[in-house]
């Protein structure tokens, strides 16, 4: 990416977050290594002039908290479905939000995805951490095209 | 009244979180009715009767324009509104959903005040909003 593009997706991880699953974060804090997270979703966004690809990892305790902010539930009714399912649409409702605040080029969101293997490999895009009450909360990786953005 | 709705989101999160919406907003609601994607909307459709139809746009298998299209060719998106609740932010898609004959459409994420609006707006706001949860008693 040729823009600077953490401010962007500060105000929209920071709009999704606050307006659906009713949690502020924090970001700037420091990095914490990436095995801390348990869970990780992913989308992909592409036009004419090629692709981007953002990925969320979690730790298991802020994963479970918006899930269950979400749905407006406990913690301990959150199944490992609803979670994935709820990580999903989070990256999916960013993805949009933050693509809509970079460009004017017209981006086509893919379908989010659960990504399996988590947690991510450290260094493999630009990273942005965030907290939440003082406690690692997650990462943000963004890739372009395959490389680091 | 209470009007039947027609949920599609490949979510499930989100289809609860949209019903839970709806029951809040003081919305009339009949019976709320699920699906992943279009195709499982048609074969609802096939077998329910619906008042209202709030999807998703971006799904597997039948998206939410392909929904629409069928809609029309079926002959009944005149009668049955469809609104959009979606990611997509890109105006001139959203246009061309309006154009299809999607009633409006409301971005994801939402304030629960946006679906209240949008379907009092769509369905009136006496017929389509029971009085004891209107104005006063709307509690998000």
């Amino acid at each position: 990416m040729d823009f600077e593009w953490k401010p962007a997706m500060r105000d929209a991880i920071s709009e999704v977050l606050e307006t659906m699953f009713f949690v502020m974060v924090n970001f700037g804090g420091p990095a914490f290594p990436a095995d801390l997270c348990a869970y990780a979703s992913g989308i992909s966004l592409s036009n004419a002039g090629g692709q981007m690809n953002i990925a969320f990892a979690l730790t298991a305790p802020f994963a479970t908290m918006i899930t269950a902010n979400l749905l407006g539930v406990s913690d301990g009714e959150v199944s490992v479905d609803d979670l994935q399912d709820a990580m999903k649409e989070m990256a999916n409702m960013v993805a949009g939000n933050y693509q809509a605040r970079t460009s004017e080029a017209r981006w086509q969101l893919g379908l989010p995805f659960v990504i399996p293997a988590a947690p991510l490999p450290d260094g493999i895009g630009a990273q942005l951490f965030f907290s939440c009450f003082g406690e690692p909360a997650g990462v943000v990786t963004l890739t372009n095209g395959g490389k680091a953005a | 009244m209470a009007y039947n709705v027609l949920i599609v989101d490949d979510s499930r999160s989100m289809r609860k979180v949209i019903i839970k919406t709806l029951h809040l907003s003081g919305f009339a609601v009949g019976e709320c009715i699920e699906a992943g994607n279009g195709r499982e909307a048609l074969e609802l459709l096939d077998n329910h009767w619906i008042d209202l139809i709030l999807s998703d746009i971006h799904m597997p298998e039948m998206d939410g324009f392909a929904l629409l299209r069928a809609l029309r060719e079926r002959g009944i998106s005149a009668d049955l509104p469809i609104v959009f609740i979606t990611t997509e932010w890109d105006e001139a898609r959203l246009k061309e959903a309006v154009a299809l004959g999607a009633k409006g459409y409301i971005r994801k994420p939402f304030r629960p005040e946006e679906i209240r609006a949008l379907l009092a707006q769509i369905m009136g706001e006496t017929d389509g909003f029971r009085v004891e949860a209107g104005d006063e008693g709307c509690d998000f």
